[in-house]
């Protein structure tokens, strides 16, 4: 689906209709990006999507763009499309702060692989998005430069970590975002925000210049207003890259994949997820009208089992809390970046540095993961998660033996007040519940906007597929939307 | 109770830099005394997004490396990194990648001339930390060049008995056997060769010394006297008794006092939190067997090239005159890098018999010529005299134009005259040469200090004959090492006849 009529303003428009605008000469690559950054300009500061505007930089990418056309060179995937990174996502000569004190300062030595394959797409930077620190949290309160807001209601939080990149496209701030996704990360504020959020398959996207929360979880995904954009921003991304290790040299299925219909795709239902105590009613209801409309379009839905997807979270917060633990070691006020504690020893260098420069969340976590990885723990926490892990994995790897997609909830609540979790980790913990199981088990899923709730708050309905089989999560994921969603929908406040 | 019935322990940790142009994960070169921190990226720095990505020629000098000394390559059907963590601030990532339950090469073994079998337990691939330096003013400074550097570490059971030459002939074969192998260079003095000597002492009833580990160990002359002056200082105890945990402790090699010193011990046991390197795919045992076919055939052409230079280097040996240990460093081992054998073929070229040229160009490679590249760098590549300036040498002092010492000191020692010079021009411009007119300048000098010395002069004439090597070294002084001693020795029996 392309979101809005011919007619309708730049900012109602998807990824792939603000590209075709530009690549047919309607508009100027340089007028789109004045657009989304004058938009930026008057209505960021209600919700705080971004970090940083590169305007200038935006104008001169879009200006080259604008050149090329003008040398009749052919438009590319993205052309023109200005676009939002997440800000743990390297853009050469900009900061990357992962939204931590620690970072303050420290400006990207080179681009992203990402980044730099957006740009060889068409796509312009046009800034950097608000994160939890260092990517852990549910609501993108855990930033050290503030929260942001729910664009659909500012006293609500936009889930995250993602939430600057989920917010900024809920508001028609740009057409395309970008995410990490290590527990939930890009589908929860995704879902929250009432947007299209993707992670792909574990090695479908190069990590190189994504800085690193948990490493063997982690894969950079889209952020966007229709499946079809998703799929676009997917192929523009993917690939083998020789700078990570753990990338995968297969091709990423064609954007057009979205458009295939589902009619005889047998669809698995999670009975675990459904019936989940945590679930909101609201939110049941809406993935129930996303089922029967999957039903109507021809697909045949039945029940699957994921019996080891309750142990989800809690091999989720062990796995990515050792890694993180290491990963985040490298901070020491030595190098870059916050440096406390200079007059005193090496001690006082790595001590003072660390507990001024990271939040409480980060050091939750560091504690958590440096505990579960300590001799005399590690086998009964970090090894065990590990074996967990594997059980999960095959819980989706024999449900695909019986069924082409596992669906359902993307989350079990609607956006939540600002606050209202803060205080309680396990709670917001919580929130992650039905995200975790696919990236344990490295598997590609999509969460695409099935509706609202009572309150007229997003639902997001979740898509998760083999290993590799993103076009099945993209032609379930559109069935939902053609039949449920409103993607050229503003909150009123955005219009 | 004494030492005497007690056994020398040694298990022995080495750590060789691999052969690689680049690092082991990313794309900086290696080198040696570069500019500090000219040699980096964000990669190495460990800066915040940077991946590693395996070096496969890296993976395979390490294959090259266990091959050589008889290891199995992955045999438990893989190999994979892991994470080493600690702080320190040489550490860029706060952890080092290296391998912990699935080392690249397993087993293996080094056979010692007297039929001792040092059995290898493992040897697996690691990078290297960077350097830090602490500076008087309490400045410390950090060095990354090294950081991420290929090290293979090798890693014995315990030798057992052992004695401090077992593991320094150990180490020489192990340096042999990898520099054959293309693994390593393995040159102790550049660090690219750490060894790591654990060293206990124990009972036949079971009981033990703590366990000390020796590091800065800098020579095998270090490694063997530092091993020898542990086990004695071991000897006076504590002993444990069997079962017991024995205490640990680090000691470094005070080389000029001779002395291991006590650097740390180790009240409980480091926590590094190991666990597998996400970033690093495991790789299957399947997957680098076209790397081990093609390192074991490297391997096997080097033995064989190995075994066609050692047969012909025994028959120049024999041409040469040389002895065992002159045939082996300087024809088989070749240290010189061909230099010798380049100068033995100029001399040859210049008339001078094998046989005599031979020995003496061997003493000289071996001695004094050795000297002048070690105040270099002990880089051979170095060594800028041609063979032929070698030879032009070795024909002066054997046409007796030029002393020994005057040779030594001006020439082997001193300041070769640089490339297509000739040394014979350079001591004739200090005035060193001798030669017809020297005859004449030794009686003098010989007179001289036969007058000056007459309390000398009667002892010897006593009978003390000892006492006119001082006569002689005094001549020698006087005429600047220009006179032949033979000869001063002839003048001055002349003089004591009188």
């Amino acid at each position: 689906m392309t979101a809005g009529p011919a007619d309708a303003p730049l900012h109602r428009l998807g990824a792939l209709a603000v590209r075709d605008r530009i690549a047919s000469g309607a508009v100027t690559a340089e007028a789109a990006a004045r657009h989304f950054l004058d938009r930026i300009a008057a209505r960021d500061g209600a919700i705080r999507a971004f970090l940083q505007v590169d305007g200038e930089g935006a104008l001169r990418a879009a200006a080259e763009i604008d050149a090329r056309r003008a040398r009749g060179e052919p438009p590319r995937a993205l052309e023109g499309v200005p676009v939002a990174l997440k800000d743990n996502l390297h853009a050469d000569g900009l900061r990357t702060t992962c939204g931590s004190r620690i970072l303050e300062g420290f400006v990207a030595p080179r681009d992203a692989t990402v980044t730099a394959r957006l740009r060889a797409a068409g796509a312009v930077i046009v800034g950097k998005t608000n994160l939890d620190e260092f990517a852990m949290g549910s609501s993108t309160e855990n930033s050290a430069f503030g929260p942001t807001r729910n664009p659909w209601d500012p006293a609500r939080v936009p889930g995250g970590s993602s939430g600057g990149s989920a917010a900024a496209v809920a508001a028609g701030l740009v057409p395309l975002a970008f995410g990490s996704d290590t527990g939930g990360s890009i589908r929860q504020p995704a879902a929250l925000c009432g947007v299209v959020g993707l992670k792909p398959t574990y090695g479908r996207v190069s990590r190189s210049g994504l800085v690193a929360f948990g490493s063997s979880l982690d894969q950079v995904g889209p952020v966007a207003r229709t499946v079809r954009d998703a799929a676009a921003a997917l192929h523009a991304i993917a690939g083998r890259d020789p700078l990570d290790a753990t990338s995968l040299g297969v091709d990423p299925p064609a954007p057009e994949a979205a458009a295939v219909s589902v009619a005889g795709l047998r669809i698995g239902v999670v009975r675990e997820h459904l019936e989940h105590a945590s679930l909101e009613p609201g939110v049941k209801a809406a993935v129930g009208r996303a089922l029967e409309a999957l039903r109507a379009a021809g697909a045949e839905t039945r029940e699957v089992s994921l019996p080891h997807s309750g142990e989800g979270i809690a091999v989720y917060y062990l796995v990515a809390t050792s890694e993180a633990s290491s990963n985040l070691a490298r901070y020491d006020g030595v190098k870059y970046g916050l440096r406390a504690g200079a007059d005193g020893d090496l001690a006082s260098l790595v001590e003072e540095t660390r507990d001024r420069g990271f939040g409480a969340e980060v050091k939750r976590r560091i504690l958590l993961g440096t505990f579960a990885l300590s001799a005399g723990y590690a086998d009964a926490y970090y090894g065990r998660a590990l074996r967990v892990r594997r059980l999960i994995a095959r819980d989706f790897e024999r449900a695909f033996k019986t069924v082409d997609a596992v669906v359902g909830p993307t989350s079990p609540t609607t956006a939540f007040p600002v606050g209202a979790k803060a205080a309680d980790p396990l709670a917001m913990y919580l929130c992650d519940v039905f995200s975790v199981p696919a990236p344990l088990a490295g598997i590609p899923a999509i969460s695409v906007p099935c509706g609202r709730d009572g309150a007229g708050l997003p639902v997001g309905f979740q898509v998760q597929a083999p290993a590799l089989r993103e076009d099945l999560a993209f032609r379930v994921a559109a069935a939902v939307e053609a039949a449920c969603g409103e993607p050229d929908r503003l909150p009123e406040a955005f219009a | 109770m004494t030492g005497a019935a007690a056994r020398l322990v040694v298990g022995v940790e080495v750590h060789c830099q691999l052969s690689t142009r680049t690092k082991a994960f990313c794309a900086c070169p290696v080198s040696f005394g570069a500019e500090p921190n000219s040699l980096v990226c964000p990669v190495c720095l460990g800066h915040p997004g940077a991946l590693p990505a395996l070096n496969r020629g890296a993976l395979e000098a390490a294959i090259r490396g266990g091959l050589a000394l008889g290891a199995s390559v992955a045999p438990r059907g893989r190999t994979q990194w892991d994470r080493k963590n600690y702080f320190y601030p040489d550490l860029p990532k706060g952890y080092q990648i290296t391998q912990y339950a699935h080392p690249v090469c397993e087993g293996g073994e080094v056979r010692l001339s007297d039929g001792t079998v040092v059995r290898v337990r493992r040897a697996h691939l690691e990078e290297d930390t960077g350097k830090s330096s602490h500076a008087g003013d309490g400045e410390t400074l950090v060095d990354f060049n090294r950081c991420g550097t290929p090290l293979l570490e090798v890693v014995t059971e315990p030798i057992d008995p052992a004695t401090p030459e077992r593991v320094e002939e150990y180490l020489r074969l192990l340096q042999e056997r990898l520099r054959l192998a293309g693994a390593s260079e393995a040159a102790m003095e550049k660090g690219q060769m750490r060894c790591e000597p654990n060293v206990s002492l124990a009972r036949a009833d079971g009981s033990s010394t703590g366990i000390s580990e020796l590091k800065n160990l800098n020579s095998f002359a270090a490694v063997r006297e530092a091993v020898a002056h542990e086990a004695a200082r071991l000897a006076g105890g504590p002993w444990h008794p069997p079962g017991a945990a024995v205490p640990r402790a680090t000691f470094g090699w005070d080389d000029a006092g001779k002395r291991t010193v006590l650097q740390r011990t180790k009240e409980t046991a480091a926590d590094y939190r190991y666990f597998p390197e996400p970033d690093l795919p495991v790789l299957p045992a399947e997957s680098i067997a076209p790397l081990v076919a093609r390192a074991r055939e490297a391997l096997a052409r080097a033995e064989a090239a190995r075994d066609r230079a050692s047969g012909a280097a025994r028959e120049d040996a024999t041409l040469l005159g040389l002895d065992a240990a002159q045939a082996d460093a300087l024809l088989v081992r070749d240290l010189t890098g061909g230099r010798f054998r380049g100068a033995a073929a100029a001399a040859a070229a210049a008339g001078i018999p094998e046989g005599e040229a031979g020995p003496a160009l061997a003493a000289w490679f071996l001695g004094p010529l050795a000297g002048w590249v070690n105040a270099r760098g002990g880089d051979w590549n170095a060594f800028v005299p041609s063979a032929a300036e070698v030879a032009a040498a070795l024909a002066l002092q054997r046409g007796r134009r030029a002393t020994p010492q005057v040779v030594k000191e001006h020439l082997l020692l001193g300041e070769w005259p640089g490339a297509g010079g000739d040394p014979g021009a350079v001591l004739s411009a200090k005035g060193l040469l001798g030669g017809a007119a020297g005859e004449d300048a030794v009686r003098a000098a010989c007179a001289e200090v036969f007058a000056a010395n007459g309390d000398i002069v009667a002892k010897i004439r006593a009978g003390k004959t000892a006492a006119k090597a001082a006569l002689v070294g005094q001549v020698m002084k006087r005429t600047r090492g220009t006179a032949d001693p033979a000869r001063v020795g002839a003048i001055l029996d002349e003089l004591l006849r009188g």
